[in-house]
């Protein structure tokens, strides 16, 4: 196989906030895939995306654009969008341009965040997002979340999939079993061993590690209690992103999960800082040096470059 | 604000053809020298023996020194901190306290400069050449019926164009300032100046006042705004390009005495809070919008063409292709011109 193409950005899902970082008539700009964006959320609780500037005179609707009903009126000249970026309202003119709308971008809002799908073909999407069982009951603690900006590809971070020990918040592990299984938009690692945790003893743990296309990993690790992991990065630009992550545990009843929370994700957060020095100062190398326990790599980088071919191509090649 | 890597923010040109003001006359005091930092260019400031300002590209030709931090002016001639090369307000070398002889290419460069109605106005054009026209002397500030200048200054990271082009976009008035009524402006174009003439509403802290508002732009950066009605007042807007991001705006506001000077000071507090608020209204636009070129114009917008078209004399035809080009990527397309 031979060198992918990293040109642009991947198709998929991208988380762009967590639920809680958006009230009802907020409005924020946001840069992402190299576009200025404006996300919004309506007064009956529907978040929005959309291209930022007003096609009328350029303003970003992201400063200083409000929230009114179901729509965003521009700060500029108070043309008025509904959330597909028509317009339906100009104050001041008998009649509304026929051109006058803003693109707008698939959204999704499940699990406590809000996901946006990137194409750069302008396809609808092809997959969705798996809701996460039983996360907006009680069962599960609410996400306890962070958010770093890292200069680097996304393709970096997604190779940490192979590695997935970045990912348990714990100081030592002993793995004794695992496996990789790639299928159409998903990649999924299963690991199982015995973890060392900060507060001593030992742990027998197992988990699954899947990555919902090319930006958005959930982890579910089942232990001395079972957690939830978000592991999610959307690019800013060609060599920037953001990452989020988030940790969740299940409550069995004794509470204790509320005290492990906060050192958990300090661990995380810990583990993410460590790999971002790495990040910003790596070279890509489209031919590794690879040694014998590093089959995984080339197996994922197959399966990673669907996300920057053209749909055709990828479901041809991964049907 | 992260664009594709080196991409400008605008398809227009960046540094226009006329006068621009870059200081308060009354901060250039004689026997020293200021850095100035415009048209993405680094300069020196200074007074000559008769008191006129000077100014002239900061760096030294002989081993680069910048004039404007630590240089002396000494019998109105300015001395480098470095090496004590000497130069006249023209920027051509005088001395060199050690040697015999003096190089011919050493001089620097020299701006035409007119200090005038308090202000000192630079002419900038890509191409070098002369000035084309004149700043305006403008009688209130030697008439004594008017108040004493207040000076304000911001800085933007805009456009001048962009901010120009406010003058003209009626519509935005009402909806982003909140002015009660929509000027029904009449807008003429006469070569570098464009004109504009409206009946309107002035808020004031004790109500609405009607009257006329007249406004001339002599190109991008000297603006004179006259409101007349109950009161008189006079804003000159003096816009400067410093770099690929910023714009320094200045404003002088003056109103005509009435009353007592009680009365005068409250006028102008008022007049130079409403203008400064409307500032701040503006500064989230300007400074995240794109240029649409050209924009999707409904029907009650103003004149945005004819502006549009008035802007291309301040930048020659290579420039605005140069623009064009590193915007887009490829060439500017030769529009037809469209017939009436």
């Amino acid at each position: 196989m031979g060198r992918y193409d990293f040109e642009g950005f991947a198709r998929g899902w991208f988380v762009v906030s967590f639920s809680d970082e958006l009230e009802c008539g907020q409005v924020k700009p946001l840069t992402y895939f190299g576009k200025e964006l404006v996300l919004f959320r309506t007064a009956a609780g529907q978040p929005k995306v959309l291209d930022a500037h007003c096609p009328h005179m350029g303003a970003h609707l992201g400063h200083g654009g409000r929230v009114e009903g179901e729509q965003i009126r521009c700060p500029f000249h108070a043309w008025s969008f509904d959330g597909d970026g028509q317009c339906v309202e100009i104050p001041y003119a008998m009649k509304i341009p026929k051109r006058a709308q803003v693109p707008c971008w698939p959204v999704r809002e499940r699990n406590g965040m809000i996901y946006v799908w990137h194409d750069r073909e302008r396809g609808a999407p092809d997959w969705e997002i798996p809701i996460l069982n039983g996360h907006d009951g009680d069962e599960w603690t609410p996400w306890n979340h962070g958010q770093v900006r890292i200069k680097t590809h996304p393709r970096e971070i997604v190779e940490n999939v192979v590695d997935v020990g970045h990912f348990i918040p714990v100081h030592g592990t002993h793995v004794s079993e695992i496996s990789n299984v790639f299928d159409r938009h998903t990649a999924t690692q299963i690991n199982s061993g015995i973890a060392y945790p900060l507060g001593g003893g030992k742990d027998r743990y197992s988990l699954r590690a899947t990555y919902h296309g090319p930006a958005y990993q959930v982890t579910k690790m089942d232990g001395l209690l079972s957690s939830r992991l978000i592991n999610a990065h959307t690019p800013i630009g060609p060599n920037e992103l953001d990452l989020r992550f988030a940790v969740s545990l299940k409550r069995d009843g004794s509470g204790r999960e509320e005290s492990f929370i906060d050192q958990y994700i300090e661990n995380l957060r810990g583990g993410f800082f460590q790999d971002i020095e790495i990040w910003e100062n790596m070279q890509f190398r489209d031919t590794p040096i690879l040694c014998d326990g590093d089959g995984a790599i080339i197996k994922l980088r197959r399966w990673y470059g669907q996300f920057y071919e053209p749909r055709k191509k990828a479901e041809a090649a991964h049907a | 604000m992260p664009v594709p890597a080196n991409r400008p923010r605008f398809p227009i040109p960046r540094y226009p053809t006329g006068w621009f003001q870059v200081a308060w006359s009354s901060d250039v005091e004689a026997g020293a020298s200021y850095p100035l930092e415009y048209f993405g260019k680094d300069l020196v400031i200074f007074r000559n023996a008769a008191g006129e300002a000077k100014v002239l590209d900061a760096h030294c030709p002989h081993m680069g020194a910048h004039l404007g931090h630590g240089g002396k002016v000494d019998a109105g001639e300015l001395i480098c901190p470095f090496h004590a090369w000497k130069f006249n307000g023209e920027g051509e070398l005088v001395d060199i306290p050690y040697a015999k002889k003096n190089p011919r290419k050493a001089r620097l460069a020299c701006w035409p400069v007119h200090d005038v109605n308090g202000a000192i106005m630079v002419w900038h054009d890509i191409d070098g050449r002369a000035p084309m026209w004149e700043v305006p002397v403008l009688p209130e500030f030697s008439s004594d019926e008017w108040s004493e200048p207040v000076h304000r200054k911001w800085r933007f990271r805009t456009h001048n164009q962009e901010m120009a082009e406010n003058m003209v976009d009626l519509a935005h008035f009402r909806y982003l300032h909140g002015t009660l009524n929509f000027p029904d402006a009449v807008v003429e174009e006469r070569g570098h100046i464009l004109h504009m003439k409206a009946n309107t509403l002035m808020g004031t802290p004790s109500g609405d006042v009607e009257g006329q508002i007249e406004a001339v732009a002599h190109g991008f950066g000297f603006s004179v705004n006259r409101f007349t009605g109950l009161v008189h007042t006079l804003l000159i807007g003096a816009v400067a390009p410093v770099d690929d991001e910023f714009v320094d705006v200045r404003f002088s506001f003056m109103v005509k005495k009435i009353g007592g000077r009680q009365i005068t000071a409250g006028v102008g507090k008022a007049f130079v809070a409403e203008i400064s608020k409307q500032l701040e209204e503006d500064r989230p636009v300007w400074e995240h919008k794109v240029y649409i070129d050209p924009p999707l114009l409904c029907d009650g917008d103003g004149p945005i063409g004819l502006f549009r078209r008035w802007c291309k004399q301040f930048f020659p035809e290579w420039y605005r292709e140069q623009a064009y080009e590193a915007f887009h990527g490829r060439a500017m397309p030769h529009r037809r011109r469209a017939s009436k």
